[in-house]
């Protein structure tokens, strides 16, 4: 196929072909290279950005009059970090009094580390997942934010991404047998449970409510048509009552009886979110034994969408993993993780491995360090020198992250639709040489030479 | 990995068992041709041919002939010098620190070199061929550094530096000096009528090496250098740059890192400044980690804007300098220990890993497949 008739298909498929009005606000941006989503990529693509969409991707696109131009080697998306605490302070990241309810946005600071996010935005990373309650079995609702500290939509994107939980990490500092790991895993095993309750007691208590309303209905119904009949019962009733000297009675119908609601835990609440799959459950944990008791313990819980934070150990359990499509957050750390006696057979080959065996592999910064979001690209990059291919390394900082989070609509990705957050740089994203240019944030270029 | 280096690999194994057969016999000679040679002082050769003999480099660059039927080792990535640590603690434990005494000046870590402990072989791994081991920052007067060759084979430098700390670890109140003040005068008095290493240091015959932390720290250490006329370097100083003026005045030069994740920028900015500067500086590395603190700390970096001849030259020749051992090691230049590596790319990139390492031309470790 030639390149002209390449170039109309997919302006064609990418709707570029429609006459294009005139905005200020549009941003248009070529590169050698366009990686429209790991995997794929096109030779001299073009992006045009329109309130802060991406309107259009494809070749042989020309930029409409007015907007913008940039130019680039390579253009791909934002970089996602999905284990992160930039914009927590570390008390809260690593507060231990969480439960299933917490909400990280509360403890988010979107004013505070400011020179950390925007350090974390020009190494290309647009978003992160914050997590609070680092240190308690149940950390609370995760979000996705913004880095850009400036977004006028507010930097919050998405306020419950997952709900973030830990077993068997290190809690003040020292590291509990494994009786109490495993236990730990019991107590989490309990919360989804006590969530599924309070789905079936909610189910109950509707069901019950309907049957309820339905035999209130029937009755005014039946009340209705009788009335005249009822309203003469009723008369002469009292009539007696008042003869014999007696207080009349209202005849008492079951139907008054109106179910009650059960009592509502905002967590259990929350759990039965993740018990549903409405979100996922991430679960921060390290070592073998404590991840083989949790896939067992979950093995039955079908609408559970379950992901691993940490896994150092994983690898043991690498097929079940991919088997039930469970993603692992690795982190490829450069020092031992803190010297926390959890990461002790820490090996950067890990996601490697993971994936070499089908797991999906989402990589994070660790989610303890504030400024460490900054270092995602690189981080990357060492999981690549110790064997993940590069498609998977960017695939685990864009669109497995977004995909992961429910965010595929909106992020991941260069494709008509979704945000307009774009990196672009002079080189390969993994290349410790290769310098960002330009970030665009939403359609906003929030970094430039 | 390219199909290209595993044939190479494969061809380096196997030519090697006949390299170290010959030995024996005194025919040690090979030569190695690479898609590319960073010669270690900055310089770079495409496709350039290392010739070794006897563990000594004979020649280097673009022009060296191979003598047809000479043993060849065909690289198709990066060949480098060994990297070099500045300040490693290698083993180290309770011999590089004295709880109970400020000033340990004839203490030497020499005698504390213990090859066989597994940090040797882990930086090895990493392509850290040399390694300068110093005392602990918690004493006043740590004792004398040495540098060492990481495969155990070798001492390089038995005295190579006199270290000192001006950093707040060094002063507790467990025991004197409890302050800046006192531990100046510790080292004042040594001055006065030198003995020993600080004989040896006011003579010029053993530099420095100073622990300093904050920038206060830093203009004491180089007031004091400045003012005896010693010369040597800095070790820590995450923020070198502030005081750049002075420092340049002083000829020291400073070792930095390494390097974490989330390293503050005000850090990364100042090796910059240093770069920019023309102040030799090279890297100190950290053992127990899953990787290269020192590539990790120079990809960082570089990142950050760092020009990437002067990264090389921090990893190399640079840190030969400092470490005391450039007329043996860090650079690839004729008369030099033929200690290599064979990368799958560039070492600044943190994607690429040492396929081959060697030390006096014998094959110290390779890439397990």
């Amino acid at each position: 196929m030639t390149a002209s008739l390449l170039a109309v298909l997919l302006g064609l498929l990418q709707g570029a072909s429609a006459p294009v009005e005139e905005a200020p606000d549009a941003l248009f941006l070529r590169a050698r290279e366009l990686v429209v989503r790991p995997g794929r990529t096109i030779e001299n693509g073009a992006v045009l950005v329109r309130s802060g969409q991406i309107a259009a991707v494809g070749v042989g696109l020309a930029p409409p009059e007015g907007a913008r131009v940039i130019e680039g080697d390579v253009i791909c998306a934002g970089f996602v970090d999905p284990w992160s605490s930039l914009g927590l302070d570390s008390d809260s990241a690593r507060d231990a009094g969480t439960n299933a309810a917490t909400r990280s946005v509360d403890a988010f600071d979107p004013y505070g580390s400011m020179h950390l996010r925007e350090d974390a935005l020009r190494a290309g990373v647009t978003a992160v997942r914050l997590q609070a309650g680092a240190r308690s079995v149940m950390g609370g609702l995760g979000a996705v934010v913004r880095t850009d500290p400036d977004d006028p939509g507010g930097a919050v994107l998405l306020e419950d991404a997952c709900v973030g939980a830990t077993v068997g990490v290190s809690r003040g500092g020292s590291a509990a047998d494994v009786f109490s790991r495993v236990e730990e895993v019991d107590k989490l095993v309990s919360m989804l449970e006590r969530g599924q309750s309070h789905i079936d007691a909610m189910a109950r208590y509707e069901r019950e409510l309907a049957e309820w309303r339905k035999e209130i209905a029937e009755k005014e119904e039946e009340l209705e048509k009788d009335f005249k009949k009822a309203k003469k019962d009723r008369d002469k009733d009292i009539e007696e009552a008042e003869e014999k000297g007696k207080e009349f009675k209202e005849k008492k119908y079951k139907e008054d009886r109106q179910p009650k609601a059960p009592r509502v835990d905002p967590n259990d609440v929350a759990i039965a979110r993740v018990v549903r799959g409405e979100l996922p459950l991430v679960c921060e944990v390290h070592r073998a034994v404590e991840l083989r008791e949790l896939l067992d313990a979950t093995e039955s819980m079908s609408g559970l969408r379950l992901v691993i934070a940490g896994g150092t150990e994983a690898h043991h359990h690498a097929k079940r993993l991919a088997d039930r499509d469970i993603p692992v957050i690795v982190w490829p750390s450069p020092q031992h993780a803190a010297g926390l006696d959890e990461y002790q057979d820490h090996r950067l080959t890990l996601a490697a491995e993971l994936r070499a065996k089908g797991v999906e592999v989402l990589l994070g910064s660790g989610g303890l360090a504030t400024g460490s979001s900054r270092d995602l690209p690189l981080l990357a990059s060492l999981a690549v020198g110790h064997g993940l291919d590069r498609e998977h390394a960017l695939d685990g900082i864009t669109l497995a992250v977004a995909e992961a989070f429910d965010l595929a609509d909106e992020l991941g990705s260069v494709e008509r639709g979704k945000q307009a957050d774009l990196v672009v740089l002079d080189g390969d994203p993994f290349d410790s040489g290769t310098r960002v240019q330009y970030v665009i944030s939403r359609g906003r270029v929030v970094v430039q030479p | 990995m390219k199909p290209w280096n595993t044939l190479a690999l494969a061809l380096a194994a196997t030519l090697f068992s006949g390299v170290a057969a010959g030995q024996k016999t005194g025919a040690d000679e090979f030569y190695v041709r690479s898609a590319r040679i960073y010669l270690g002082d900055g310089r770079e050769v495409e496709d350039g041919v290392l010739y070794v003999r006897d563990g000594v480099i004979q020649s280097v660059g673009r022009g060296v002939t191979v003598p047809s039927g000479m043993l060849t080792l065909e690289h198709d990535g990066v060949l480098t010098p060994g990297m070099i640590s500045c300040a490693a603690s290698l083993g180290l434990a309770g011999e590089a620190a004295d709880r109970a005494r400020a000033d340990m000046s004839e203490a030497r870590l020499a005698d504390a070199f213990q090859p066989s402990h597994s940090h040797y072989a882990r930086a090895l791994r990493f392509g850290v061929t040399t390694a300068v081991l110093p005392p602990s920052v918690t004493n006043v007067v740590g004792g004398v550094a040495v540098a060492v060759k990481t495969d155990g084979s070798e001492i390089l430098d038995r005295d190579s530096h006199l270290v000192l700390s001006f950093s707040t670890p060094a002063l507790y109140p467990a025991r004197e000096p409890t302050g800046y003040t006192g531990a100046l005068a510790m080292m004042e008095e040594h001055l006065a009528s030198p003995t020993g290493v600080w004989a040896e240091a006011e003579a010029g015959r053993l530099p420095l090496m100073m622990y300093a932390g904050p920038r206060h720290e830093v203009a004491r250490a180089i007031a004091f250098a400045t003012e005896h006329g010693l010369q040597g370097s800095l070790l820590g100083a995450p923020w070198a740059s502030d005081v750049l003026e002075p420092l340049q005045a002083s000829g020291l030069s400073v070792v930095v890192g390494p390097f974490r994740t989330g390293t503050s920028r005000r850090s990364l900015d100042s090796v910059r400044a240093l770069a920019e500067a023309g102040v030799p500086f090279a890297f100190a590395s950290e053992v127990g980690v899953p990787t290269d603190p020192i590539r990790f700390s120079v990809a960082l970096c570089v990142r950050n804007g760092l020009d990437e001849a002067a990264a090389r030259k921090a990893l190399f020749g640079d840190a030969a300098r400092i470490a005391g051992v450039a007329d043996r090691v860090g650079t690839l230049e004729r008369g030099k220990h033929a200690d290599f590596i064979l990368w799958d790319g560039d070492p600044l990139d943190l994607t690429s890993s040492p396929s081959a390492i060697y030390i006096k031309g014998r094959l110290a470790t390779e890439e397990k497949q």
